[in-house]
């Protein structure tokens, strides 16, 4: 095999074509005669729907029909998460999604649709339409502790307290471990807010009816799991529907849950096969999409005077929303991460995930992680400052070592990551000069410097299944066409996976070209992309594809050229004898020739599917430098560097793209976005781009990604997960420069300014008399 | 929702059309966008993107006067426009927002976290109006703020050339609504400070005026107190902060302002 | 309530055009429905994404809250317009391509064409002012890192200065001799 690809900055494939404005994303495809579908959003957090009387909208000109939760006949009760489907009924996801519900759950849950012939009428009926439905109201809870309670409402009858899952971890024994003496104690209880995906493109599908099926085109990360959705959520056999995923405008996890698909599908169907059309609007994909869990920790550790770990404990509160969606599989990530991470004998662990009346939790790029890594991390920082150690020094000391091998998901850390990691972001950065230079800083402009680390993998085995398809087919002038379950959504696996072709089949790059469009009724089955999973699967059975490929060429030259097998090479498109180095034909020649030759004619494609049973650590770090205006309660940041180990690096140029994107959103979800709910009402409050606060180019720094390649014998060609891991730690290490700077450790996010402003003032930073006061009256 | 659009020709034709289920769209910042309820409410668009003489800027005596429909991007460019006004239409960040948001319209809008408003009314800035009788008005900014006609038609603003006016916004990213804007402005009379709360509105802060002016030397922990204890100021715990930090920014930003316009060093 | 239709007759990526449209219709319809002219994306419909923007008379403007009879007399470009009839990309759309500033090409567009504007004004940006001035748009996949780097290049070689260009990619890290206080 070549490595003539295989990690050069290649341009990827669909760069030009995005940069003339010619590729089609969903919305682009549909014809202008599909009619439109407006979304009947609840405004209570938890009610019943009593009655919805349609009349008025109805005579809304242009209004075709309008439904309601009292037109479902039959309940078919559905899961939505993008996982695959588990044959073991206890291992499935919770079916408890309806097409629309007279029972709605939190704000914006769906009880009814309006299709129009145009936007305008469609808007008109809704608001209409809002107006006219009966609520009984119901109590409601939003926070996740207080949904635990004795009393509180209850969401889910199968699911008392609102719990949908609890598991625990234990290894050794706490209580023993803690009466060691000398040890030191450090606690605190850690809270992650939760923000929303804010992909560019909304989500948006489209439906109509062909033959006896009903086709689904929709910007999703997951078309064959969309597929066996919408015929569970319409009581259907899943073969009668096919859906097709074209060109993504981002998806970053809440397009790995299935949204609107089978509500647009059950109208097509309703509506004879019409060509009907369902695009969220923004402030509609805040609420009624999915969002991030918020997750509070309580973490507590015993350490030893040489800051060794003695005993750990951890409590996590995971607010899951009003459905299950992708349920405890969040909380439980960041659980067995728990001691992985930081290694110690002695555990205890417990993890809840619960029901409140908010808008749905789902997959959020970290998957659970970004939360933990935050929670981890800043009480490493504690732990650190409590035993008086160099946080960085603490962190090498007490990391996962290198030959730490995981029984369950038999992943094992091969190579020294951490310290290569931390080695290399403290050079590029010059962190040891300035953490000397920012300690005992005075004055109102502070600067601060810190690293945090994180813990992820690779895909999802053995959680669940993971299996990969992939099919080659080659031209007459041996060019190929390649088909993979694993979706292109602006990361690059279409790229990534071309390259690794071009490499192991031996063919120039300019012959490789990606089917980019999933169609369930014609690419292998896939689960999509999610968990990291795309280089590291695509990879096997690419490969795997790849070589059977080359098997039948090589068969082929052997039939043309007379030479044994075991003498000819496939090499930048021309069969090698390898014997004497000799061009003997070109790939060209040889597929035209098995094409057309009447003595054994052969159509040159290959396809397979490879089941993964591997899983693969993949780790990074986060410096980050901060310039702290004390009394303006505002953070500058100056430098964020991100270094990660994602083994083989396949395509630098696509990699780095993928590090910023993620220290992108850690940016925010350090500094600025967080979806809030007015507690009265359960509506939320800033469900719009100008309220919910995304970082702009202004806010953002130069971004820099450097690489540490450990390649992973696991992998098939040497990768490891890097989509999700770049968001993980970049909240903690800005969380910790800012401590550095100031001395002031805050343990929630976002690090507003006016969360900034209370933990100041209370640090006695900033002068505010008032506050003094009250504090010498409590004094008293 | 609105189902008639007029393209006004003249100031008279739009002012002559306006009624209660009518709304004047501007730059079309706020009436065009999804969800605006001033485009729900109404069954008319008057659009003034035609309407003559409006848009010009003229500098005369010391005070320059800008046409309601210039854009913010045109008071970013001109050379007559004195440069705080610049400033105050730079906290627009978006360049491809400010080539349509009006000067007129972001006055119309009143809004709580008005990008120009603090500015032009620290700086005295003065308005033409032209009202349903065809008659010229005139006002300052700060009167119609409170006052104004909505059926009348903003034709034109009117600010000093050569004054000293400094302006601050906060806002969390370089985008999003601000939870205080506020400015100083230097004139006969003392400093003169003006901001636009969130939530609260558009407020002229008299007491902090007097209280500089009895003693230009006040400390910032008694502007802070001060402001904190005011029970004039309806500000609350919101998702843009809480009431003690809005007072504690309007403080300090006040305290700021003030030293930098009396030419002190901060 | 009748609704009430207009013809409009404008330029768009050179050519004239005469359109009839609901008077309430933005831009991006007209532009997107009636000219196919996908390009022009839809991502929130208020002005803040930027997806939508299009140059009309030289300027950027947020196609979604733009009127589309607004347009009459106007000279419109948009994405479409920028490549060349033979398929020759514009500077700005290779620098994008080269300097890896797509990704999932969503926000490309709207950011492809206020960098024309920024780029063929003529003026040299400062870093800051760079920012500014592409602040307008927003993106989810890139941390505008790319992005930044394809402007910043393209705008220093129209202005003739190549050496500089070539060295905006070091991946050095920025110092920051003063420090800056939010006043």
């Amino acid at each position: 095999m070549s490595n003539k690809y295989i990690g050069q900055a290649v341009t990827r494939l669909d760069a030009h074509d995005k940069a003339m404005g010619r590729i089609k994303y969903t919305d682009d495809m549909c014809d202008k005669s599909a009619l439109v579908i407006r979304v009947l959003h609840s405004t209570v957090a938890n009610g019943i729907v009593k009655s919805i009387d349609t009349s008025e909208a109805e005579k809304v000109p242009g209004v075709v029909r309008i439904f309601t939760c009292f037109d479902i006949k039959e309940k078919h009760y559905f899961p939505t998460a993008g996982h695959p489907w588990s044959t073991d009924p206890h291992h499935q996801d919770i079916a408890d999604r309806l097409i629309m519900t007279d029972h709605p759950l939190f704000y914006g849950d769906d009880i009814g649709a309006v299709v129009a012939e145009d936007e305008v009428a469609a808007s008109q009926a809704l608001r209409i339409l809002e107006k006219s439905v009966v609520y009984e109201e119901l109590p409601f809870v939003l926070d996740a502790q207080e949904a635990m309670e004795e009393g509180a409402p209850l969401l889910h009858e199968k699911f008392p307290n609102n719990v949908l899952a609890h598991t625990e971890i234990h290894m050794g024994s706490v209580e023993e471990a803690i009466k060691e003496p000398g040890l030191i104690k450090c606690e605190g209880w850690y809270e992650t807010q939760p923000v929303q995906h804010c992909h560019i493109e909304n989500f948006i599908c489209y439906a109509y009816g062909e033959g006896d099926r009903t086709v689904v085109v929709s910007s999703t990360q997951i078309p064959h799991i969309a597929r066996r959705v919408i015929g569970q959520a319409t009581g259907m056999d899943w073969g009668k529907f096919r859906v097709i995923k074209p060109y993504v405008g981002g998806g970053f996890g809440n397009k790995q849950d299935v949204l609107y698909e089978p509500l647009c599908a059950w109208i097509s169907i309703q509506l004879g096969g019409r060509l009907v059309k369902l695009d969220v609007p923004r402030e509609e994909t805040f609420i009624s999409n999915r969002i991030r869990h918020a997750i509070k920790y309580h973490i507590t550790s015993w350490m030893r005077p040489d800051g060794s770990f003695a005993a750990r404990t951890i409590k996590a509160w995971c607010n899951n929303g009003a459905y299950s969606s992708h349920g405890h599989a969040i909380a439980a990530k960041g659980l067995n991460a728990f001691p992985q991470l930081y290694p110690c004998d002695n555990i205890d662990g417990e993890t809840w995930t619960v029901y409140t009346n908010r808008s749905v939790a789902g997959a959020m790029r970290g998957y659970g992680m970004p939360q933990a890594s935050y929670a981890f991390e800043v009480h490493a920082e504690d732990c650190a400052r409590a035993i008086g150690m160099d946080p960085l020094e603490f962190r090498r000391k007490n990391l996962m070592p290198v030959g730490y091998y995981h029984a369950f998901s038999k992943n094992e850390l091969y190579s020294d990551t951490f310290n290569q990691c931390f080695d290399k972001g403290a050079e590029i950065i010059g962190y040891y000069d300035k953490v000397k230079k920012y300690a005992n800083q005075t004055g109102d402009i502070r600067r601060g410097i810190a690293a945090s680390t994180f813990w992820y993998n690779t895909a999802v085995y053995p959680i669940a299944l993971e299996t990969s398809s992939c099919r080659i087919v080659m031209n007459q002038d041996g060019s190929v066409q390649f088909q993979l379950g694993e979706t292109e959504i602006g990361q690059g696996a279409d790229t990534v996976a071309a390259q690794m072709i071009a490499d192991t089949v031996g063919i120039p790059l300019s012959m490789v070209h990606p089917v980019s469009c999933q169609d369930t009724d014609i690419t292998p089955f896939g689960t999509g992309v999610y968990a990291s999973r795309g280089t590291y699967t695509l990879g096997f059975s690419v490969r795997q594809t790849a070589l059977l490929l080359k098997e039948k060429i090589l068969e082929a030259a052997h039939q043309f050229t007379r030479m044994p097998v075991y003498n000819l090479d496939l090499i930048d498109g021309k069969i090698v004898r390898t014997t004497d180095g000799r061009e003997l034909m070109t790939i060209g020649e040889l597929a035209l020739s098995k094409l057309y030759t009447t003595e054994g004619s052969q159509h040159l494609t290959a396809e397979s599917t490879y089941q993964i049973k591997s899983n693969a650590y993949s780790f990074g770090v986060c410096f980050a430098e901060v310039e702290v205006d004390i009394p303006m309660c505002r953070v500058r940041l100056l430098n964020i560097v991100n270094v990660h180990d994602c083994g083989q690096v396949i395509n630098p140029l696509l990699a780095a793209g993928q590090v910023h994107g993620g220290q992108s959103m850690g940016i925010g979800y350090a500094l600025s976005e967080k979806m809030m709910w007015d507690a009265k009402t359960g509506r939320p409050l800033n469900n719009n781009l100008l309220d919910y606060k995304m970082s702009s180019f202004m806010d953002h720094p130069r971004l820099v990604a450097d690489f540490v390649e450990n390649y992973e014998p696991t992998s098939a060609y040497g990768t490891k997960g890097l989509g999700e891991p770049p968001v993980c730690p970049v909240a903690p290490a800005i969380r910790n420069a800012i401590g550095q700077a100031t001395g002031v450790y805050i343990n929630e996010l976002p690090l507003s300014p006016h969360t900034l402003f209370r933990e100041f003032t209370d640090a006695g930073l900033i002068n505010d008399p008032w506050r003094k006061e009250e504090q010498g009256k409590e004094a008293k | 929702m609105a189902n008639q659009l007029l393209m006004a020709k003249s100031p008279e034709e739009a002012v002559a059309a306006k009624n209660a289920s009518a709304v004047f769209v501007a730059g079309g910042t706020e009436v065009n966008r999804l969800g605006s309820d001033a485009a729900a409410a109404a069954d008319t668009l008057i659009s003034l993107k035609k309407c003559a003489g409006l848009k010009d800027i003229e500098e005369d005596a010391g005070f320059v006067t800008i046409g309601s429909m210039c854009t913010f991007q045109q008071l970013v460019e001109s050379e007559k426009v004195p440069s705080y006004l610049k400033e105050a239409a730079l906290f627009m960040a978006s360049r491809t927002k400010r080539n349509m948001a009006t000067i007129g319209g972001n006055i119309a809008s009143k809004r709580s976290d008005s990008y120009i408003i603090p500015t032009l009314m620290a700086a005295g800035a003065s308005m033409k109006l032209l009202t349903a009788g065809g008659k010229e008005v005139k006002t300052w900014v700060g009167e119609y703020i409170d006052e104004g006609d909505s059926d009348a038609l903003i034709i034109s603003v009117t600010v000093p050339k050569d004054m000293k006016v400094i302006s601050k916004r906060y806002a969390n990213t370089a985008q999003s609504h601000a939870v205080l804007t506020m400015s100083a402005a230097l004139g006969e009379h003392g400093v003169r400070l003006d901001g636009a709360v969130k939530n609260v509105g558009l407020l002229h802060f008299c007491d902090l005026e007097a209280t500089f002016r009895e003693d230009p030397d006040v400390s910032e922990d008694k502007i802070i107190e001060m402001v904190r204890v005011c029970t004039g100021l309806h500000t609350a715990d919101d998702m843009f902060g809480s009431d003690e930090y809005k007072r504690y920014l309007i403080a300090v930003t006040a305290y700021d302002l003030h030293k930098r316009i009396t030419g002190k060093e901060v | 309530m009748a609704k009430q239709y207009k013809v409009v007759h404008c330029t768009v990526n050179g050519k004239e055009i005469e359109q009839v449209v609901d008077v309430r219709s933005s831009l991006t319809d007209m532009l997107r429905n009636d000219l196919h002219l996908t390009s022009v994306k839809k991502g929130c419909e208020v002005g803040e994404c930027g997806a939508c923007t299009v140059i009309i008379n030289g300027e950027g403007f947020n196609s979604c809250i733009y009127l589309a009879v607004w347009a009459e007399g106007k000279e419109i470009w948009t994405l479409e317009g920028l490549t060349g009839p033979g398929g020759e990309l514009s500077d700005i759309q290779q620098a994008f391509v080269d300097e890896g500033a797509i990704q999932c090409g969503f926000c490309t567009p709207g950011f492809i064409m206020t960098s024309w504007e920024i780029v063929n004004s003529g003026k040299e940006y400062t870093d800051d002012e760079l920012r500014k001035a592409l602040s307008g748009h927003l993106c989810r996949c890139t941390g505008y890192e790319n992005i930044f780097r394809a402007v910043k290049k393209t705008m220093l070689r129209h202005l003739g200065k190549y050496e500089e260009a070539e060295l905006v990619n070091s991946q050095g890290i920025t110092e920051y001799p003063e420090p800056m206080p939010f006043k």
